[in-house]
């Protein structure tokens, strides 16, 4: 196919295009596009987009600088309506590469028609948004490459606005406005041919992207990637008619960042020093108390044995021992041959023990020859419990008879009943 | 608005879920430390409240009991030395002595920290000779208020000659402490 042919039908597809859209507004159901003074409102009143597109004669442009307002002459503007600023766009990367941080930031200035910001004013409740920011977007996908060319326009019936932009990483460094011939002009292909032409003499190797809303075109000396409608898809920036040229700044999100971070900030803060505090509570505490050489449940045990010691029964034992042995001397004839204590106290082994009596005691008493040993030995022990209050019994075989220097003496063996 | 405006929207959204993501979990591990900890000092409070009140026994002990580890318990000398009969004007027949294996003596099942050394004159058993009933019986008296000694019965047999106190199962007692 030759170049000639080619061209025809590129014409030829554009043409069709052109018919099947049936106005000059193209766009899908809730996009479109507004590229001159004549499309404002025949625009409103023919589409029922929610989604307007400026692009064109509708928007000056200017890097670094404020764009060069044509003379009143050739836009036909009287002196009170001046172009409106729009917010200053930061075209340059954020974020921490080695080529963002290469690059010098630049700033997109913008200023639009005033018969637009009357238009804007005349219908609220529609989002106005400018074209560029749809390519500096598009840009960022692009940001590793090194030349870029985005093509963008507006094709009005008498003539094609071209608007090329480059970028270096995905920054804006150039914004080339030209009018051409309109689509179905024969000249159409081979200015925009000699555009590009001028523009990549330098960057040769420039990738080249072909936006909606100029119709897809195909030059065999200039192969480019034909983006469609899809861009402008996004939130961005609305047409402003106040004529600000700050960017709106992220002061809530800032603020409500910041404030997430204090109050995070506050509470680990507040939580550390709480703990501090507690940890220094407790080495206070540590440090306050001597320490022990044994664990304390041994120091419990210990103090527990202590206690049954003081309060057991031996110091009784002794007492009652002490009573039985007073007793026991009312009775000079009556002799203690022999008194036993248990004095075993707690936590003592357990040593098995034929006499388990608390008390017991071996008495001697002389023999009266008018009663019996049993008799008497049951007197004296009687008169003992009655006198001391301690229940005493003989034990069995217990009972005996001895001469003792000529003279006969009942022995005695008497416990003390267990309590 | 491009992607350059919205950056830092996002950087400080990212910072602050960054800092809601980190600082939670962060924020609940010191809750917990810090209830741990206050747990802690609660117990520790119970355990000096506790150790204070055993204090003045602890120092009863120190003063009362020797160590088990000391020179008291080296050998059959010394243990007798450490009885003092003569303290209580008792004689004690050195002949005959024998020593039974220390064991630790325990309360309810649980240590309490103390050995327990046999010693006896008779078998299991130690018997001192006094001059005359009283001293026999006061001697008896003292030997009870000691801490340091430990026996299961006492006997004063006074059938013939110098009274006999006998005290069966004798043994020291020396503490254990490491």
């Amino acid at each position: 196919m030759s170049p000639i042919q080619n061209a025809i039908n590129n014409l030829r597809q554009r043409i069709a295009a052109r018919q099947s859209s049936g106005n000059h507004l193209t766009g899908s159901a809730n996009l479109a596009y507004i590229g001159q003074v004549r499309d404002l409102d025949p625009a409103m009143d023919t589409q029922n987009a929610t989604t307007y597109v400026i692009l064109g004669d509708l928007v000056l442009m200017a890097i670094d600088a404020i764009p060069n307002i044509p003379p009143a002459s050739s836009t036909g503007l009287s002196d009170g309506d001046d172009y409106i600023a729009q917010p200053i766009r930061p075209s340059h990367r954020t974020d921490l590469s080695l080529a963002a941080i290469k690059t010098k930031p630049t700033h997109l200035h913008s200023i639009i028609h005033p018969a637009l910001g009357q238009h804007i004013n005349r219908h609220p409740g529609k989002r106005y948004i400018l074209a560029a920011d749809a390519m500096c977007k598009l840009a960022q996908k692009h940001r590793h490459k090194k030349h870029l060319l985005i093509c963008n326009g507006y094709e009005a019936p008498e003539h094609t606005h071209l608007d090329v932009y480059q970028f270096a990483y995905g920054q804006l460094i150039s914004v080339t406005e030209s009018q051409l011939h309109e689509t179905t002009h024969s000249r159409y292909v081979a200015d925009v041919q000699e555009k590009l032409a001028k523009l990549t003499a330098d960057i040769p190797d420039a990738h080249i992207l072909w936006t909606a809303p100029l119709s897809a075109i195909e030059l065999p000396s200039f192969p480019m990637e034909i983006i469609g409608p899809d861009i402008y898809q996004h939130k961005f920036l609305e047409v402003r008619t106040d004529g600000r040229t700050q960017p709106p700044s992220p002061k809530i999100p800032a603020i409500a960042t910041i404030l997430v971070i204090a109050g995070c900030t506050g509470i680990g803060a507040y939580d550390l020093q709480k703990f501090t505090q507690v940890r220094t509570a407790y080495d206070q505490l540590s440090q306050s108390t001597p320490t022990t050489d044994l664990p304390i449940d041994q120091l419990r045990t210990r103090a527990t044995w202590q206690n049954a010691l003081d309060t057991s029964a031996p110091q009784t034992t002794l007492k009652l021992a002490e009573t039985l042995m007073a007793a026991i001397a009312q009775h000079p004839d009556w002799q203690l041959q022999s008194l036993q204590l248990a004095t075993r106290r707690a936590g003592e082994p357990e040593i098995a023990s034929a006499n388990t009596s608390p008390l017991s005691i071996t008495l001697l008493l002389p023999d009266q020859a008018n009663q019996t040993a049993v008799e008497q030995a049951y007197q004296a022990i009687t008169t003992l419990s009655s006198v001391t209050g301690i229940r005493l019994t003989v034990r069995p075989q217990g009972l005996s008879t001895q001469a003792d220097n000529q003279q006969s003496k009942i022995r005695i063996v008497a416990d003390m009943e267990p309590q | 608005m491009n992607l350059s405006t919205k950056a830092p929207h996002i950087v400080g959204v990212l910072l602050a879920g960054l800092a809601i993501i980190t600082l939670q979990p962060l924020h609940k591990e010191m809750q917990h430390r810090i209830e741990q900890q206050q747990k802690h000092i609660e117990t520790r409070q119970q355990w000096n409240n506790e150790y204070q009140a055993i204090q003045p026994l602890q120092m009863r002990w120190k003063a009362s009991i020797p160590p088990a580890n000391s020179e008291v318990f080296a050998d059959q000398h010394r243990m007798t030395q450490h009885i003092a009969a003569g303290k209580y004007q008792l004689a004690m027949s050195e002949t005959g002595i024998t020593l039974t294996d220390a064991s630790p003596l325990t309360h309810d099942g649980r240590p309490i920290g103390i050995m327990r050394y046999p010693i006896g004159n008779s078998g299991p058993n130690l018997v001192l000779t006094a001059a005359d009933y009283n001293t026999a019986w006061t001697a008896l008296r003292e030997l009870q208020e000691r801490p340091d000694v430990r026996y299961t019965r006492a006997r004063i047999d006074a059938e013939r000659g110098s009274p006999t106190l006998t005290l069966e199962n004798f043994a020291l007692l020396g503490r254990i402490e490491p």
